[in-house]
């Protein structure tokens, strides 16, 4: 009897131990990451080599350029990731403001025909505050930094992983950017 | 009873597995048809089919698997690419046009019929698509110049849940229902008709919009926004050429009333300068809820509250000018 309860307070203590390490293995456990190498380490070639990033932001009833550097030689989407973000923080300081608050964009994803994905969050129609022309010159913005920077012919706006009608209320978005904002505007003021 | 527990403590240590809770398979087949590519994701669990979600926009088709899974696929033929990233699968469909869903049991798979734009698929050269006359007539734009503007369709922007801008206390919205209401009242005063997109409080997208006004057949949409600036601003649709087919396309209807758009808008903005003496702006843009209308169209951004007092007096006299530059134009 003695060495069946033993037995039992084993068999309990090994099988915690196993469900302990699966969930510490599926919800704690990070795999080690590579050490992040110091710049004295670096080649100094690497250093030369970088990739220029065309932002363009708007402001007012125009487009302003900002031009970054990134080291590296750098893949299309690991381009459209850095571009992007980049666009936020740019469009976020320096613009006129349209950019909503709180916008992020959470995946992007380039066709093999040439149209780049932006799927953005819901706060980025939601928050956004403009008329007709700050609604247009945001978008044209986002294609032209897209198109500035990739060897793509179009850019396609989700939210929140869907395609939606519009940002502001004035244009569609539910269709590539290209024939929206190559459109020359005319103005009369 | 040690191995009753014994069994239990395997049965749990067995789905802790991160294996086994959290894969399926998934494979994919596809054939392609006229006009149409069948795609066929199976999976050995039902609930990967049941629980996925299916996002098309555009050419891309993007499948959301609850769980992570291990992909078997033959390789990516011309005109259709899959990608995998994470839990999701992303199509590729070059030409897409719309897809139509199926969830299917034994063995659990999801079925994705996805049909192309007609021409994606190679036609013998010189044949023309079907439905179509083989020589479409040249039109010349129509003038309603000196005729009645009979019908009016306005179009007070945003609604519901959509304020649209809010500047000074006031929101977009409501300042343009209250503006539309007023015009509504004054044109119908003058004997004509006149409808509003929404007459409450309430969303109403882009495209019902756009479809209730060509409904209505009128001679001028008047959509009434507001700007973040201390001016007016009409808007009337962009000049551009159409080609073939193209004229019989929804979105091309405002190229033939484009003439007419114009003058209407600067007898409006006349108007307005004269009553209230600000500012008015003219701009030439594609704005849907123009260059969808099949009729004389213009958009009308009022100023932004921070720089114009919206006191009943001067709602009076914005309303009077725009009711006055339509009349103005019936009377050119």
């Amino acid at each position: 009897m003695k060495k069946g309860r033993l037995l039992i307070i084993m068999l309990i203590l090994v099988s915690l131990a196993g469900v302990g390490f699966g969930v510490f293995y599926l919800y704690f456990y990070e795999p080690a990451t590579e050490p992040v190498p110091v710049r004295d380490g670096i080649n100094e070639s690497i250093l030369k080599e970088y990739t220029t990033l065309k932002i363009f932001y708007p402001a007012g009833n125009r487009l302003e350029l900002v031009e970054k550097k990134v080291p590296g030689i750098l893949s299309p989407i690991k381009t459209a990731e850095i571009l992007i973000n980049e666009y936020l923080d740019v469009s976020g300081k320096a613009g006129s403001g349209i950019l909503p608050e709180g916008t992020r964009v959470d995946n992007i994803f380039i066709s093999s025909d040439g149209v780049v994905y932006l799927d953005f969050n819901r706060e980025f129609s939601r928050n956004f505050q403009g008329d007709v022309l700050d609604e247009y010159m945001l978008l044209k913005s986002i294609f032209n930094t897209i198109l500035g920077n990739l060897d793509v012919r179009d850019v396609m706006i989700l939210i929140n992983g869907k395609e939606a009608e519009t940002i502001g209320g004035h244009l569609f978005i539910n269709r590539p950017l290209k024939e929206i904002v190559t459109q020359e505007m005319r103005f009369d003021e | 009873m040690i191995l009753r527990i014994s069994a239990i403590l395997l049965v749990l240590l067995l789905f802790t597995h991160p294996s086994a809770a959290e894969q399926g398979d998934v494979t994919i087949r596809y054939s392609i048809q006229d006009e149409m590519v069948r795609i066929v994701l199976e999976s050995d669990k039902n609930i990967m089919v049941q629980k996925a979600k299916v996002h098309s926009s555009y050419t891309l088709v993007r499948v959301e698997f609850p769980r992570d899974f291990k992909l078997s696929a033959p390789p990516s033929p011309e005109g259709f690419e899959y990608t995998r990233r994470g839990r999701d699968l992303f199509l590729n469909i070059k030409g897409l046009k719309w897809i139509k869903l199926l969830r299917l049991k034994s063995p659990p798979r999801l079925v994705i019929d996805a049909y192309l734009k007609s021409g994606t698929a190679k036609e013998p050269e010189g044949e023309k698509p079907k439905g179509l006359p083989s020589a479409p007539p040249e039109e010349k734009p129509v003038s309603t110049a000196g005729v009645p503007v009979s019908t009016v369709v306005i179009d007070p922007g945003h609604g519901g849940y959509d304020l649209g801008i809010y500047s000074g206390g006031v929101s977009e919205k409501s300042l343009a229902l209250k503006i539309s209401r007023s015009i509504r009242y004054k044109l119908r005063k003058k004997g004509k008709k006149a409808y509003l997109t929404r007459g409450d409080d309430r969303y109403r997208s882009l495209m019902k919009r756009i479809l209730y006004a060509r409904r209505k057949s009128p001679d001028l949409v008047l959509s009434i926004h507001m700007t973040s600036s201390n001016q007016v601003t009409v808007y009337t649709s962009a000049k551009r050429q159409v080609r073939g087919e193209e004229r019989y396309l929804m979105r091309y209807s405002q190229v033939r009333h484009l003439d007419d758009s114009r003058l209407i808008a600067r007898s409006i903005g006349s108007s307005i300068v004269q009553e209230l003496n600000i500012g008015v702006f003219f701009r030439e843009l594609d704005v849907p809820m123009l260059s969808y209308a099949d009729s004389a169209a213009i958009l009308i951004e009022l100023p932004d509250a921070e720089f114009f007092d919206y006191s009943r007096k001067n709602i009076a006299l914005l309303v009077d000018s725009i009711v006055e530059g339509i009349l103005a134009y019936e009377k050119r």
